[in-house]
């Protein structure tokens, strides 16, 4: 298979799974208003701040 | 969650009442009797009540307050409601108090007015109580109000559970009980985050990117599509399935039709019977192509080979000796290379024992002499393997004549069935019209069944587009950071989603095998019948009757599923538990510790199965608390109930006369199982 | 080297899937992939595996059949007893056997739709021939004796 051109490594994607799952557990928990997709928008964004640039 | 003593103070019929749930002893039923009408259900619904602040009650929802109580208000005065439900939780003891003052609007108002709700929650700590913040949310750990319907049910619900199209019930039962309910709507929620950087993408990408990103959400938007449809096409399966059951009931209650219809019921029960067994036997042949197939293709091999290594045992270039190791296998196996049996003591031992000694011998004689050794065992399988597969092959060419047969007799039923169009009044139609509604819904069936298969394929294809898209996505050469970034947080959505997703249904199925084996045996220890409970992988309940060779569903078997629904309850309570006494990896699915509290378990069943129902209830749960009708506790319930109930209560129902209103007193008859 | 490393690649064509994953006809890839390889030495068809899967020797450990099958085949390629002891150039040639084989199913099953399991009952009839198998077994017989009177003749 070839390499594709966006990689993120397993770390990150646990990480922010994690974050994820316990803001979801949070939200339904406590009941907060449903904020939710944008706090995982925010999550995501904070955890993705680099990118490699493309080689030719 | 262990539930001890509960407390009711102007609760519906309760005035000022107590009752103790917790046995602590062996006989870890406590079981509630009364009249109909006389207040179980109610004290269902306080126990929910108190743990969530919500109560569904049949009649009069709205009204909590004691009638009796509240008939001696004045307007403008109040009343307090209350349940107070003391419970161990992780060794810890809690009082709960749950209060509602009302007040009396007017001489007509029986309702009363909301003036305020307060909840406590206090803790044990030593010798002292001490106040816990955020009650609902302690509770909540304690026992979650999503499982509360779980483990707090009436006959209703098991009826649902039991019913044969509800796998959707089991399905949210698994679900709920692993906390898979997060799992669920995290996918929904980063499906929606992945849209707005997909949209990100378009907006700041080149025009190839956001043609793509375009064909990308199309492709999604299809493939839901597709899956909806299909959704929809196996509720009208069901729905149809459904309908000619009950053609099935109605064609056995006309005269003129009554006989041919339990014929042709009876032989389609056969032809079920049948079809399984041919199913069966196309596992065997397969199975027999996988591990005996290569077997004729190798052969040649095999035997020039074996006729090399004789050559090179002849010009003496492999010494038949035995190297060490293999004699010691021989030995211990007790049988020599040519299938010769070893027995200690004997001439053959002795002379293999023999070849024992301090001689190595080379690598290439033991594999060759192990070869050999195995060359009896691939003679035999190979021979077996052709007079084993035309065995299953004539079986199966008889089982399909049989087949074709039945097909024949059953059609000449149905036949006969429509040729009466004579108008039944009671049914209201005659048998002509059931039957050929009857035969228009086979037909539906078969055509929806196919349409599925087309919608599938089709989903496959694109599938596979998407893939494509999604790779031309990711090697688009794009420079905008913006880009760049938005391209590789809409992947991360994406692939935390489908990791998710395979967690989802990773758990899901584990659940369902943990629950199915535990649901198959409490079945097996009942055994009145031979039958056989299982939860399939699409999450079905299904009651199985053991025939000679196979086993057929079996649709009419109320007690059974509602047994079935039991022990499947149970078993949850039982992966709960397991879950919280073990180190789980995560924090999601902690589990806990359940009791069950059932409101008439035992619905119209007869006899027998009533007595199975008792059986099984104390296997269920370490804490079980029954409410039971006294129209039901007589005979077989009673004595096992008795035997079972480590203490006993009966609600004694005074409906009053013209001056007092009706209120429930709970009375302790037994404690221990003593009488 | 020991037996946990011996590995070989290979690419997993199509006929995996319709045989493994679709129709159950197998029930693993395993076995397919055995099969496929007495079918292509049976064919005298060897071709280069390719990438993408990895075929462990270890997965033959429990099944001694299956490794004799591969000596068996090796040595009839390589034609010295060197053959019968080196587990990597075995499962290598079963490898190359193996993709000839699955060349050879692909162009007899590749256009089937449904269930191939009948078909294939047929094509492994197809290859068996009575007298064969009686002549074999006889021959077979005698060489187990041999070693089996040796054995014996040859002790104290």
């Amino acid at each position: 298979m070839e390499k594709s051109g966006v990689s993120i490594d397993p770390e990150t994607l646990n990480h922010i799974r994690e974050k994820v799952l316990q803001t979801e557990q949070e939200q339904l928990h406590f009941k907060r208003p449903p904020t939710i997709i944008n706090d995982i928008e925010e999550i995501i964004k904070n955890e993705i701040t680099e990118v490699e640039f493309d080689e030719d | 969650m262990i539930l001890k003593d509960l407390h009711l103070t102007n609760f519906r019929p309760f005035v000022d009442e107590n009752i103790n749930f917790h046995t602590g002893g062996e006989q870890n039923v406590v079981v509630v009797h009364g009249q109909n009408g006389s207040g179980k259900t109610t004290l269902l619904n306080a126990i929910k009540w108190v743990l969530y602040g919500d109560a569904n009650f049949d009649t009069h929802p709205d009204r909590l307050v004691n009638q009796g109580e509240m008939s001696k208000l004045n307007p403008g005065e109040r009343i307090t409601v209350a349940v107070e439900l003391d419970y161990t939780h992780d060794n810890v003891d809690y009082n709960l108090l749950r209060k509602t003052v009302f007040e009396r609007a007017h001489e007509s108002d029986f309702d009363g007015q909301q003036v305020d709700t307060i909840v406590t929650l206090k803790k044990k700590n030593g010798d002292a109580w001490e106040q816990v913040g955020n009650p609902s949310h302690v509770v909540e750990q304690a026992l979650p109000e999503r499982l509360s319907n779980l483990f707090l049910f009436d006959g209703e619900y098991i009826n649902k559970l039991s019913g044969v199209d509800h796998s959707g019930e089991i399905q949210t039962a698994i679900q709920n009980i692993m906390g898979l309910e997060i799992l669920e709507r995290s996918k929904d929620h980063l499906k929606k985050v992945q849209s707005r950087f997909e949209d990100e993408l378009k907006a700041e990408g080149s025009r190839e990117l956001e043609e793509l990103v375009n064909k990308k959400q199309d492709l999604n938007g299809s493939i839901e599509d597709i899956d909806r449809r299909i959704k929809e096409k196996r509720n009208t399966i069901d729905t149809l399935q459904a309908e000619n059951s009950n053609i099935d009931s109605k064609l056995e209650k006309i005269e003129e039709v009554a006989e041919l219809q339990e014929d042709r019921q009876e032989l389609e029960k056969q032809r079920g019977s049948l079809k399984n067994q041919r199913s069966d036997l196309k596992g065997e042949l397969q199975s027999n192509i996988s591990t005996q197939g290569y077997l004729p293709f190798a052969m040649d091999a095999i035997e020039e080979t074996a006729k090399e290594i004789d050559r090179l045992r002849e010009q003496g270039k492999i010494p038949s000796e035995l190297g060490n190791e293999l004699v010691e296998d021989l030995l211990t196996d007790e049988e020599c290379i040519c299938g010769r049996p070893l027995k200690e003591g004997s001439d053959s031992y002795r002379a293999v024992a023999s070849y024992k000694s301090d001689m190595e011998t080379s690598g290439i004689d033991q594999a060759a002499i192990r070869y050999i050794a195995h060359l009896g065992n691939i003679q035999e399988k190979h021979s077996s393997f052709f007079t084993d597969v035309e065995e299953i092959v004539a079986k199966r060419k008889s089982l399909q004549d049989e087949i074709d047969d039945l097909d024949e007799e059953i059609d000449e039923l149905s036949t006969q069935i429509a040729d009466h169009d004579e108008y039944d009044p009671e049914q209201d139609e005659s048998p002509k019209e059931l039957e050929d509604k009857r035969q228009e819904n086979i037909q539906r069936v078969g055509e929806l069944k196919a349409d599925i298969e087309n919608l599938n394929e089709s989903k496959e294809e694109k599938q596979e587009s998407l893939n494509e898209v999604n790779k031309e996505i990711e090697d688009a050469k794009e420079e905008r950071k913006e880009v760049l970034l938005a391209r590789k947080r809409m992947k991360a959505a994406e692939e935390i989603r489908a990791d998710i997703e395979t967690s989802y249904e990773d758990l899901q199925q584990k659940v369902r095998t943990w629950s199915n084996k535990r649901v198959g045996n409490t079945f097996d220890g009942i055994a009145t019948k031979d039958y056989k409970a299982e939860i399939t992988d699409d999450f079905e309940l299904k009651i199985r009757e053991q025939m000679d060779n196979s086993s057929v569903t079996v649709d009419k078997s109320r007690g059974e599923r509602q047994i079935a629904s039991l022990a499947f309850i149970g078993s949850l309570v039982d992966i709960a538990r397991q879950r919280y006494e073990s180190d789980s990896e995560s924090d999601y699915f902690k589990g806990g510790i359940y009791p069950i509290i059932m409101d008439s378990p035992f619905g119209s069943l007869d006899n027998e199965h009533r007595r199975e129902i008792s059986r099984v209830i104390p296997e269920l749960a370490d804490q079980v608390v029954v409410f039971v009708t006294d129209s039901q506790w007589t005979g077989p319930v009673a004595e096992e109930m008795d035997e079972i109930s480590g203490r006993q209560y009966r609600l004694n129902y005074d409906s009053g006369d013209q001056s007092t209103h009706p209120r429930t007193t709970i009375e302790l008859e037994t404690s221990q199982g003593g009488t | 080297m020991s037996d946990a490393t011996v590995r070989v690649n290979y690419e997993q064509t199509a006929v995996y899937e319709q045989f493994v994953d679709e129709y159950g006809v197998f029930n693993s890839y395993q076995d397919f992939f055995v099969f496929a390889a007495a079918v292509g030495y049976a064919n005298d068809k060897k071709s280069d595996p390719g990438s993408g899967n990895e075929m462990l020797w270890m997965h033959f450990t429990d099944k001694t059949l299956y490794k004799a099958t591969a000596a068996a085949i090796a040595y009839n390629d390589m034609k010295t007893p060197e053959a019968l002891i080196n587990p990597e150039k075995q499962l290598n040639i079963l490898a190359k056997f193996q993709a000839g084989g699955t060349t050879i199913l692909e162009e007899e099953f590749g256009d089937i739709e449904g269930d191939p399991t009948n078909a294939l009952l047929n094509y492994i009839q197809e290859h068996r021939s009575a007298e064969d198998e009686e002549g074999t077994q006889t021959v077979i017989e005698k060489i187990i004796q041999d070693f089996d009177d040796d054995m014996y003749t040859n002790s104290e």
